[in-house]
């Protein structure tokens, strides 16, 4: 990466709630509170910085209704989480709680 | 049951007008996952309240627009995106069109433009036209002494109606009700409106026996009304002041009325003496079936018999008013199409990204008619907007 990635409250919040064990949209609207307009160009954004990496569920796992695409924090997402941290230190105490096992 | 299925058919519909902005190459898997997950949320929502968890559904699938637009604009790169964009030709016409109006809002052009494209609201106007003096070399010798505008009316018999007014018109201050503004005024004769044939919004235009008045009478222009007065239906019973001379308004002329420049805001009543000796503008209504050039020969022999005027070095004009009224328009289209040829050397230098790509002459061939068509329709909206917006 040439430039350090820079994450604004939002999108360090976003990236902490996926480590969390919150993989998918509407999970990170339910805990974070942050609307759909907010929530998904982050997660683009993200996506695009490679912070993040998205893979559809397996159509087997998704039993009656469609599969779902699922995030997780990459190794270079959980760098610029860190100092992302550092920088906000408020984002601990606004974070939910991690989840033991996904959806 | 019912309510509910209409809330999941409503939320597809959403999601379904949101895909559109998404670029086509994406569309489909943007819309898997936005199902997707508003599937899940559907199984699980009756848990929570149906009621609320519908209108909290129908809330999360309005923000799709946004993360729809979020793919549209910077799917690629937000600053590339524009840079490439400045260089499209559509952005060098926005930009063209958007100086215009600039330029027209300023100049106060744009009541004169809503003038020029619609109907104007006096009868015939094919037939009325101003008369001119062409071939002198001074612009004041132009106009007409006041005592050809007696001939004509006597002998005219091209004409069917012919008014003076004072060719220039002067800034005045009209006091109506405590209530003041400054506008452009222009003294006329009664015969002026019957010539346009132009009906008044409120009140009468002006009658040969007004001239008797001691008061001075006025006429003001809708904009004048409208803006300075603010429209008030009760005007013509107020006490008003011109230039501290008592005056009465007599009437409010109709929307899109304007002569002889779109910037007059009132026009006072001139009695014959006050214009005799003077040079003065003329309108004409021309009998139906006579033409401009005849006219001008007719008017040009009444004045050659009757004051013995030779006219060696100059003739008459006659100019249809929806001429004049359409020049600022044929003044645009010149300055657009002047920037245009001024622009071509920039575009094919390469400075500007708008060579064809095509190498073969078809190609750009079809590169321009689609340019040109696309320049024509957005300048088409652009000029309804204008009218539907003033």
């Amino acid at each position: 990466m040439d430039t350090p990635v820079t994450l604004s409250h939002t999108s360090a919040l976003i990236l902490q709630t996926i480590s969390y064990g919150y993989r998918y949209g509407f999970d990170i609207m339910d805990v974070t509170g942050l609307p759909s307009g907010t929530v998904y160009p982050a997660l683009r954004r993200l996506e695009r910085d490679q912070l993040i990496q998205s893979k559809w569920e397996n159509e087997a796992l998704a039993q009656e209704r469609p599969p779902r695409k699922y995030y997780r924090v990459t190794r270079l997402g959980n760098e610029v989480l860190v100092s992302a941290v550092k920088r906000y230190p408020l984002l601990e105490r606004l974070a939910p709680e991690a989840k033991t096992k996904g959806r | 049951m019912k309510a509910q299925l209409t809330t999941l058919s409503q939320c597809r519909m959403i999601l379904r007008a949101a895909s559109w902005i998404v670029p086509r190459r994406a569309r489909a898997e943007w819309r898997k996952e936005w199902e997707a997950e508003l599937a899940c949320a559907w199984q699980i929502a009756p848990k929570k309240g149906p009621s609320s968890a519908g209108i909290r559904l129908r809330w999360r699938c309005c923000g799709a627009f946004l993360d729809a637009a979020w793919y549209r604009c910077n799917r690629g790169d937000l600053r590339h995106t524009s840079k490439h964009w400045s260089q499209t030709p559509t952005f060098l016409l926005l930009a063209l069109v958007s100086v215009l109006l600039l330029f027209a809002c300023a100049s106060g052009d744009l009541p004169r433009m809503r003038s020029i494209l619609l109907r104007p609201p006096y009868g015939d106007p094919q037939r009325i036209a101003t008369v001119s003096r062409t071939g002198l070399i001074s612009s004041a010798e132009w106009v007409i002494p006041y005592s050809w505008v007696e001939i004509w009316r006597r002998h005219g018999e091209a004409l069917e109606g012919v008014a003076a007014y004072s060719w220039r018109p002067h800034g005045s201050v009209v006091m109506i009700g405590g209530r003041h503004a400054k506008v452009a005024s222009v003294r006329v004769e009664d015969s002026l409106f019957r010539v346009f044939g132009v009906k008044p919004l409120l009140g009468q235009t002006f009658q040969p026996s007004d001239a008797q008045c001691s008061h001075n009478c006025l006429l003001l222009s809708y904009e004048t009304w409208r803006r300075n007065f603010f429209s008030d239906p009760n005007i013509l019973q107020k006490k008003a002041t011109i230039d501290r001379q008592e005056a009465m308004i007599i009437g409010v002329l109709p929307e899109r009325f304007w002569f002889p420049d779109n910037d007059v805001g009132v026009w006072r009543l001139a009695d014959r003496t006050s214009f005799s000796g003077d040079a003065v503008g003329v309108v004409v209504r021309l009998r139906p079936r006579v033409s401009e050039r005849w006219a001008e020969w007719a008017l040009q022999r009444d004045i050659s018999n009757m004051a013995g005027e030779p006219f060696w070095d100059s003739s008459l004009q006659v100019w249809p008013v929806q001429e004049r009224i359409r020049q600022p328009l044929i003044s645009y289209t010149m300055a657009l199409c002047i920037t245009l040829l001024v622009m071509t050397p920039v575009i094919w230098s390469g400075r500007l990204n708008l060579r064809p790509q095509c190498a073969e002459a078809v190609g750009a061939c079809r590169w321009w008619s689609f340019f040109g068509t696309k320049s024509f329709l957005l300048l088409l909206i652009l000029l309804a907007a204008v009218v539907e917006l003033t």
